[in-house]
């Protein structure tokens, strides 16, 4: 970084615009880092180191004219020119070179910040780019200067001589020091990699602290987990009574096979069976009744028919032969008076003998028929009663015989049928056991039915909560995932912290090394007695300096002069600044302060030319005089020389070029 | 018509034959299967033999019992029946043919083999024994 230029317009004494320019220039020999300024007391040196501390911090920046719970609005106001007019605004411009990355390409650019308030302390801040008014940086603009010149580090380079001593008066440094040291040996970086690390670690530990979810995800999978167990076992179960099932439907039909083999149907229509058969036996019986009535009547004479027919015809004879009898007389006196009447006809002999004859001939028949044995001797009305049995009673009975046996032979026939079919019933109690048997054969499969089902109907319900708790996880993946990362990188993080502790430590011991020895190679460079001090310790924790001398014994502080502390503090910024490998420009006020000729001829042969490639030195007529003047112009480090010349009558300071004009 | 009998009195065997024929057909009266008995008798053509029957029992009856409604008819056949084997009809012949006729029909019926119910003994009167 190189300051290119100033510009104030308006600020504390310097009223109106005014510009310096703070370019080193460049000669046959070398550059010439020193810009000398010279001022007597009260003439705006300090406005200067001020305007430069502002302008690149602005709010933050500390500068030792801010009184204490000051507010940056009241500074400011206070920073306008007074003799300006009421409406003038203040402004301050500070231009550098730096090289910086844009589109990953390092190149220098020309940056040129600007600070513009009014009385009312309202600033507004502008940053150019290479001329071009940059939103970007000015928005940024804290973070870019800390990147570039970090406010710690600004007192290593922008300093007031007579205040330095302050870093070696006090056994430890102050804490803006310390801070300061800490950046410059890149232990600053660690630290905020740390604090970074436990601001990250704090969040995520707070969002692990909400565990709740992590609890019920954590729930949910171990609730997963038991539906599938549970499933699983289910689906075993299942499997198990589904065989049982299996069996018992085996069973079961051996069962009913066997109560059917062993007539257990029969069996069953036992009742129904009797009860037909005793329908049939009644009806049987009933016919039978009949039968007897039958038999009780004139049945048993269908025997003896024949002979009963041959009676009738005999009974009928001996009843015509008893009619003939009965009547012979009376036909005989007939004949007789027939025999008369012939003969008183008168017919011929011939004729008469004929009907004499015929007459007696028939006589003769009747009286033959007649004498035959009449041994039936049945009366007309027994007769009767024969002929109406043969002819109506006996047939009439024999008709209803046939039908009732016929009845009769299909009833034996079906009770037969029946009684065979009881026969092979088994006995009740084979019945009972056979039934209890295809009952317990029936109710077991039911059972195994039912558990089935239920069994079925458990693994439906598993399943939807199986659904239902995969949906949820679905839900809490996520998150778990999250909690999984986190507690991952909270591992990382405390890793990467004892990784952190021991690069600081390791870092610290080689930097601080470094920076002994550049401290102990400055200060002898710079102290006249260089034999004094062998080598200087910096405290690893406080940074506080312990000195030893040659034979190895510690130098109290307090042996030391005033000159050469300051100088042993000038040696520890030097070594500071070289050891922070930052090339930046460094701004000493009163730089010379308290210190000898001797001390003062090696600072200004020694630091001013080769400390920086950029030496802003604010002095006094008495600091860098005639002589020094004369030194350092005839080593050609100086490229431009100004004076400010205050007016105390205007109380206004003027910038010209050139140093305070010795006299020869 | 005159009887030929007044009192039927049975032989002890011929009861004890009633008695099981009772016990098969179920006919619980004497004159009814004494009928048949006669009936039977008559019908089968061998006349009987003419042996000597006791009335050595105790189950007697009377004509009208015997005969009942049909006791004209069955005297009747008692006589086509001697009649036709050659028999002097008299009371006397009668008599003892009825006897005969009875125990040896009482016989036949108890000794069938085939008779074991009523519809059997019924049976008999479709189909009569012929020669």
């Amino acid at each position: 970084m190189i300051f290119q230029e100033l510009t104030l317009e308006n600020f504390n004494s310097y009223k109106g615009r005014h510009t310096l320019n703070l370019q080193p220039t460049n000669s046959s020999e070398g550059t010439r880092p020193i810009i000398l300024i010279g001022g007597l007391n009260g003439g705006g040196k300090t406005s200067l180191m001020d305007a430069i501390r502002l302008a690149l911090y602005g709010q933050r920046a500390q500068i030792d004219r801010r009184k204490k719970n000051q507010s940056y609005s009241d500074f400011l106001s206070q920073c306008v020119c007074s003799h300006a007019p009421a409406d003038a605004s203040a402004t301050i411009e500070l231009t550098f070179q730096h090289v910086i990355r844009l589109s990953n390409i390092d190149k220098l650019a020309e940056i040129r910040v600007q600070r513009t308030w009014n009385r009312k302390g309202k600033e507004k801040l502008q940053v150019f780019l290479d001329g071009w008014a940059d939103r970007t940086l000015t928005e940024t603009w804290d973070e870019r200067v800390e990147s570039w010149l970090p406010l710690g580090l600004s007192n290593l380079f922008l300093f007031d001589g007579e205040q330095i001593k302050d870093l070696t008066q006090q056994d430890t440094p102050p804490p803006s020091v310390t801070t300061a040291i800490r950046a410059v040996l890149g232990l600053e970086l660690p630290d905020r990699l740390a604090n970074h690390l436990e601001i990250l670690i704090n969040q995520k530990q707070r969002e692990l602290a909400r565990g709740e979810d992590r609890q019920q995800l954590d729930a949910i999978a171990q609730r997963l987990t038991q539906h599938q167990t549970d499933l699983e076992a289910e689906a075993q179960r299942l499997k198990a009574l589904q065989e049982e099932l299996n069996i018992a439907e085996t069973h079961l039909r051996e069962a009913q096979l066997q109560f059917e083999a062993e007539g257990g149907t029969l069996a069953e229509s036992a009742p129904e069976l009797d009860r037909q058969l005793q329908t049939l036996c009644t009806e049987a019986e009933h016919q039978r009744q009949n039968l007897r009535h039958l038999a009780a009547d004139c049945l048993p004479l269908a025997i003896v028919q024949p002979l009963l027919q041959q009676a009738q015809q005999q009974g009928h004879l001996e009843l015509r032969r008893q009619q003939a009898q009965a009547a012979s007389d009376l036909i005989a006196e007939r004949d007789q008076r027939l025999l008369d009447l012939i003969q008183t006809l008168k017919l011929n002999r011939t004729q008469t003998q004929k009907i004499q004859a015929f007459l007696q001939q028939e006589t003769q028949r009747l009286i033959e028929a007649s004498s035959a044995d009449s041994w039936l001797d049945a009366d007309p009305e027994t007769l009767d009663t024969l002929a109406h049995a043969l002819t109506h009673q006996i047939p009439s009975q024999l008709h209803l015989t046939h039908t009732h046996l016929t009845h009769l032979t299909h009833l034996t026939t079906s009770i037969e049928a029946l009684i065979l079919k009881l026969q092979a019933a088994p006995s009740p109690e084979d019945y009972d056991r056979l039934r209890s048997h295809r009952d317990q054969a029936q109710l077991h499969h039911d059972e195994c039915l039912y558990k089935l089902e239920q069994s079925h109907r458990q693994s439906l319900k598993l399943r939807q909560a199986i659904e239902a708790t995969k949906a949820d996880l679905k839900r809490y993946t996520d998150q778990y995932i999250q909690q999984q990362d986190n507690d991952d990188f909270l591992k990382a993080a405390s890793r990467a912290q004892q990784t952190l502790q021991a690069f600081r430590s390791r870092l610290t011991l080689q930097k601080l090394n470094d920076l002994e020895a550049s401290i102990t190679n400055y200060f002898r460079c710079l102290l006249h007695k260089s034999h004094l001090v062998h080598r200087i310790i910096v405290d690893q924790q406080s940074f506080s300096l312990t000195l030893y001398d040659t034979a190895g014994q510690p130098i109290p502080k307090h042996r030391l002069s005033a000159g050469e502390k300051q100088l042993l503090a000038i040696a520890f910024l030097w070594a500071l600044a070289s050891v922070s490998n930052r090339h930046l420009p460094i701004a000493i006020d009163t730089p010379l302060s308290r210190l000898d000729s001797s001390h003062r001829r090696n600072l200004i042969d020694q630091y001013f030319p080769q400390a920086s490639h950029q030496m802003i030195l604010l002095s006094t007529d008495t600091e860098i005089g005639c002589e020094e003047v004369e030194g350092l112009r005839s080593k050609g480090a100086i490229a431009r020389e100004y004076l400010l010349q205050y007016n105390s009558t205007n109380q206004q300071t003027k910038i010209i070029p050139g140093y305070f004009p010795f006299k020869a | 018509m005159e009887p030929p009998i007044d009192r039927i009195k049975l032989s002890q065997s011929a009861k004890d034959q009633l008695i099981k024929l009772k016990r098969v057909t179920k006919i619980d009266q004497w004159n009814i299967l004494c009928r048949w008995a006669l009936c039977r008798s008559l019908a089968e053509p061998t006349p009987p033999s003419p042996v000597p029957i006791p009335g050595d029992s105790n189950v007697e009856m009377t004509w009208p019992t015997f005969g009942g409604e049909m006791a004209d008819l069955l005297l009747i056949a008692l006589k086509q029946r001697c009649y036709n084997d050659g028999l002097p009809i008299d009371r006397e012949t009668l008599a003892t043919q009825f006897r005969l006729h009875l125990h040896r029909g009482i016989g036949y019926l108890a000794g069938d083999p085939n008779i074991k119910k009523i519809e059997d003994l019924v049976a008999v009167s479709l189909t009569p024994p012929r020669t």
